[in-house]
């Protein structure tokens, strides 16, 4: 196994980013919510309502994409559903607030901080519960709604003319809303959770001044009371929020996470200054929705190189989307535990234009087996190492049938040559131009059954290649018939893969130098394909030429 | 390739979107087309059922819990390419109320669906006379959807006190967009040969992280105002006073002062009141010259800044 940190826990790793630690690795948080539903399948409307379901969605995305850490919910309407906002379902999306009861004839005063038993609540804490107790070292996530969008839900968009006009009265509405995070945090913190997200994607709407008057506040308290529990705490943000980055910073938090929308080397830098951790952004609709493992390696590698393994988490900026491929997720889940596939993936990504590509259809047709070998550097690489070792020690066994080459990507060409193979991990083993082994190190007895496999289809090809043919000349068919027979009877005794044909032409009959009179004749004639798809060289062709003398 | 076109229609919640949309929707060269409506979820529209079953295919929404974040744009981008293979209507119009920045859908739109593509032919903007200079502080999508617009479309212009204070809005909005139509209209009685007649031009500026350089915005504390003092500062930042509110006391009792413009009302304050003070949106003009202006009012008047709380915005 490569020196990888596989078996550090994810609780651990999470930690450590979250308190500005360089870390062995960045944790990988994959933000799974109404995803989960499709990987059952169902829709998220009955997810969303079922603890079996979402026990039995988080269990086969944990299984499948091999987090660091998991939220138990993404679902920003559960506070608000307590609260008397109406929901609409939907069946690949979260539930959406339909109404707001504040501007529907209910006061503040008589709105109540949920009990643990509200609404959907109860749900959510058992499956936070069962997983703390089947994944003792993965980090639990739970996310509650950040103060300012939850305000939002209760007041609708009234909320910024009321800014204007009552701030008073939209301050004491946080307040109120700072409460049930606080109560939400403290629900999730006893059900198991290590990590409390305050989730408020509505800030990205305001700019510092409002945010320093509107949500500083009111999320400050939530994050010292997840201090004081020893918990961690991050601030989520999605939409165009950079305005806000520095405010963000001031809350208490112990992270950001942000979403594509802000650059991710500026939160770096801004959340650096302040002594707080950060994470996100993959692309979660251009990339993980509608890209392919390879774009979304691409992009997990950029957000790591950005994260520099310091107090860095690389996630999503939000919700997954419900019909993401789970293989683009298994394949960042994969590449996190795997330095050298992420080396790989940093190089390709730079040589991506390559417009040099090698035409590979003649490689493989010389008379020896050629293996290749594509390491990042086997001085460097430990797999990449074992594997060309692999290869040297068996090569003396095919008495110099068989020739290695070892193709660092290190170098220009040779990456040319990896693209022209179209081989796309390392360590690879190409046998012949064929992907044959990757990143796997293949036991002594599978590579010399691969190549001898190789070198017995060569054989094969080769006489193949020899094909032949017999003529029987006559001057009519009639003439020419026992003497077929004959011909027939003897390439089917043998079983041979011969072509027969009958020359009843006098001009071409007379082209094979025999005159009408001594037929019937048998002509036999032996044909080697010496070249396709391509215009040889005089010397070549000379070459095959003089064989035939 | 078979364009769709699409008509963007954005404004605050409550500028009257709904009902622009359903005096369109009544209208002839409408009704005799094929039409899809793509609106947000979050903004209530209240669509008449009846225009809907009559003269269109469909209306789509965009029903997402977490607003504004890149997540919407993967249900944007599905709801389009459910309208391109099942509907294949003649245009599109898309309600576009905080789902995100401008140039966010003209991005998302750019991408298209299978045979079909996309193409924004107008993007107009619609914007309530008696509440957009209050929302500007506070809402940057507010400012970003009237810089993008084709065309801005000043509504409620019957409630304005006078003509003054629409040709005010009107001016604002002009150095906001300059490029940009106005119209006037109450009740959003618009015809759709209008906004069909539009010269879309796309508006490649970044997103907006901070409300206009123009506007300025200043909270001064305190409680005892000169009454006099008090109407020198109005008069004197006439030309730059958007907006002013706040509970202060003339020495008669605490009063709910407000101002659209320089018009000004007052009233007795509820007693429930606990802070005191002025709020101040200014146009053209700075924050620290409007604090400057209205501490002055004050008894007795602040030493300098001292004590003085002042929010700036873009100066």
């Amino acid at each position: 196994m490569p020196e990888t940190s596989e078996n550090i826990h994810g609780i651990e790793l999470v930690r450590a980013a979250f308190l500005g630690e360089k870390t062995a690795r960045a944790p990988w948080v994959p933000f799974v919510g109404c995803h989960a539903a499709a990987l059952i399948p169902m829709p998220t409307s009955d997810y969303l309502r079922s603890t079996e379901a979402m026990h039995k969605g988080l269990n086969l995305a944990i299984s499948r994409y091999r987090p660091d850490g998991i939220p138990v919910a993404f679902d920003l309407q559960i506070e608000a559903e307590t609260l008397g906002c109406g929901l609409n379902w939907a069946e690949e999306t979260p539930p959406s607030v339909s109404s707001h009861p504040l501007v529907e004839g209910v006061t503040l005063g008589e709105l109540q901080v949920p009990d643990v038993d509200a609404g959907r609540i109860p749900l959510v804490l058992e499956v936070a519960r069962r997983l703390r107790a089947e994944h003792p070292d993965l980090a639990l996530y739970g996310l509650i709604t950040g103060p300012f969008t939850l305000a939002l839900h209760l007041l609708g968009t009234d909320i910024f003319m009321r800014m204007f006009d009552d701030p008073e009265d939209v301050e004491k509405l946080l307040s109120f809303c700072s409460d049930v995070g606080v109560a939400m945090s403290s629900y999730y913190l006893d059900a198991g959770c290590d990590v409390i997200a305050v989730v408020d994607p509505m800030t990205s709407q305001i700019g510092p001044d409002q945010f320093a008057q509107f949500v500083t506040p009111y999320a400050k308290p939530v994050f010292d009371f997840i201090r004081e529990k020893d918990a961690l705490g991050s601030f989520f943000v999605c939409g165009h929020a950079q305005q806000n980055v520095e405010s963000m910073c001031k809350t208490g938090a112990h992270n950001l996470c942000v979403d594509e929308n802000i650059p991710l080397d500026f939160v770096r830098d801004v959340s650096r200054k302040h002594h707080v951790s950060f994470g996100g952004n993959l692309q979660l609709t251009t990339v993980l929705l509608l890209g392919k493992p390879e774009d979304a390696e691409k992009n997990a590698v950029q957000c790591l190189t950005i994260g520099e393994n310091h107090g860095f988490v690389l996630a999503p900026g939000c919700d997954i989307a419900y019909d993401t491929p789970p293989e683009n997720l298994e394949a960042i889940g994969k590449l996190v535990i795997d330095p050298y596939r992420q080396e790989t993936v940093a190089t390709l990504a730079e040589t991506r234009s390559l417009d040099d590509i090698f035409d590979m259809s003649q490689y493989g047709l010389t008379d020896k087996v050629i293996v290749d070998i594509i390491t990042l550097d086997s001085e460097a690489c430990a797999p990449c190492q074992y594997m060309v070792e692999a290869v040297q020690k068996i090569t003396p066994e095919f008495e110099g049938i068989v020739q290695w080459r070892e193709h660092k990507i290190k170098y220009r060409e040779e990456i040319v040559f990896m693209t022209s193979l179209m081989v796309k991990n390392v360590p690879t083993i190409c046998i012949d131009g064929q992907i044959t082994f990757v990143s796997q190190i293949p036991p002594r007895d599978e590579l010399i059954a691969a190549i001898q496999k190789r070198i017995n289809q060569k054989m094969r090809d080769r006489i193949q290649s020899q094909r032949a043919s017999v003529y029987v000349l006559g001057d009519t068919e009639e003439a020419c018939e026992p003497t077929r027979q004959q011909v027939d009877r003897a390439v089917m005794e043998l079983g041979a893969d011969v072509n027969v044909s009958v020359v009843t032409d006098e001009f071409e009959i007379r082209s094979f130098g025999i005159p009408l009179s001594q037929t019937p004749a048998i002509v036999t004639a032996k044909y080697r394909v010496q070249s396709t798809r391509e215009v040889p060289e005089v010397a070549v062709i000379k070459e095959w030429i003089k064989s035939l003398q | 390739m078979i364009t769709i076109p699409v008509y963007l229609l954005t404004g605050y919640l409550g500028s009257g979107k709904t009902t622009l949309l359903n005096h369109l929707l009544s209208q002839s060269e409408l009704k005799s087309k094929r039409v899809a409506l793509i609106i947000n979820e979050f903004g209530s529209l209240g669509v008449d059922g009846q225009l809907i079953d009559h003269v269109n295919d469909g209306i789509f929404e965009l029903n997402r819990g977490s607003l504004f974040c890149a997540c919407i744009q993967t249900d944007f981008e599905k709801t389009l390419r459910r309208i391109a293979s099942e509907v294949k209507p003649e245009l599109v119009i898309a309600e576009a109320t905080g789902i995100a920045h401008t140039s966010d859908l003209y991005k998302w739109l750019d991408i298209g669906a299978d045979e079909h593509r996309f193409e924004v032919r107008a993007n107009v903007c619609m914007v309530d006379f008696m509440n957009f200079t209050k929302i500007l502080p506070n809402l940057k999508s507010a400012s970003a959807q009237v810089t993008a617009a084709d065309a801005i479309l000043i509504n409620k212009v019957d409630l304005a006190p006078c003509q003054e204070h629409v040709d005010r809005l009107s001016e604002i909005l002009s150095d906001m967009n300059p490029r940009a139509a106005q119209w006037r209209t109450v009740e959003g009685q618009l015809k759709w040969s209008l906004i069909e007649s539009l010269e879309h031009r796309a508006c490649q500026t970044p997103p907006a992280i901070s409300p206009p350089e123009e506007l300025a915005s200043c909270s001064v504390p305190g409680r005892f105002v000169d009454r006099d003092r008090f109407y020198d500062a109005i008069a004197s930042v006439q030309g730059s006073l958007l907006r002013l509110k706040g509970v202060v006391d003339f020495g008669q009792g605490l009063v709910l002062v407000e101002s659209v413009f320089d018009s000004l009302s007052e009233k007795t304050a509820p007693d429930t009141v606990k802070r005191f003070g002025l709020t101040v949106i200014g146009w053209n003009t700075t924050a620290e010259h409007l604090t400057s202006v209205f501490s002055k009012a004050f008894k007795p008047v602040p030493p300098s800044a001292e004590g003085i709380v002042s929010i700036t915005f873009g100066s």
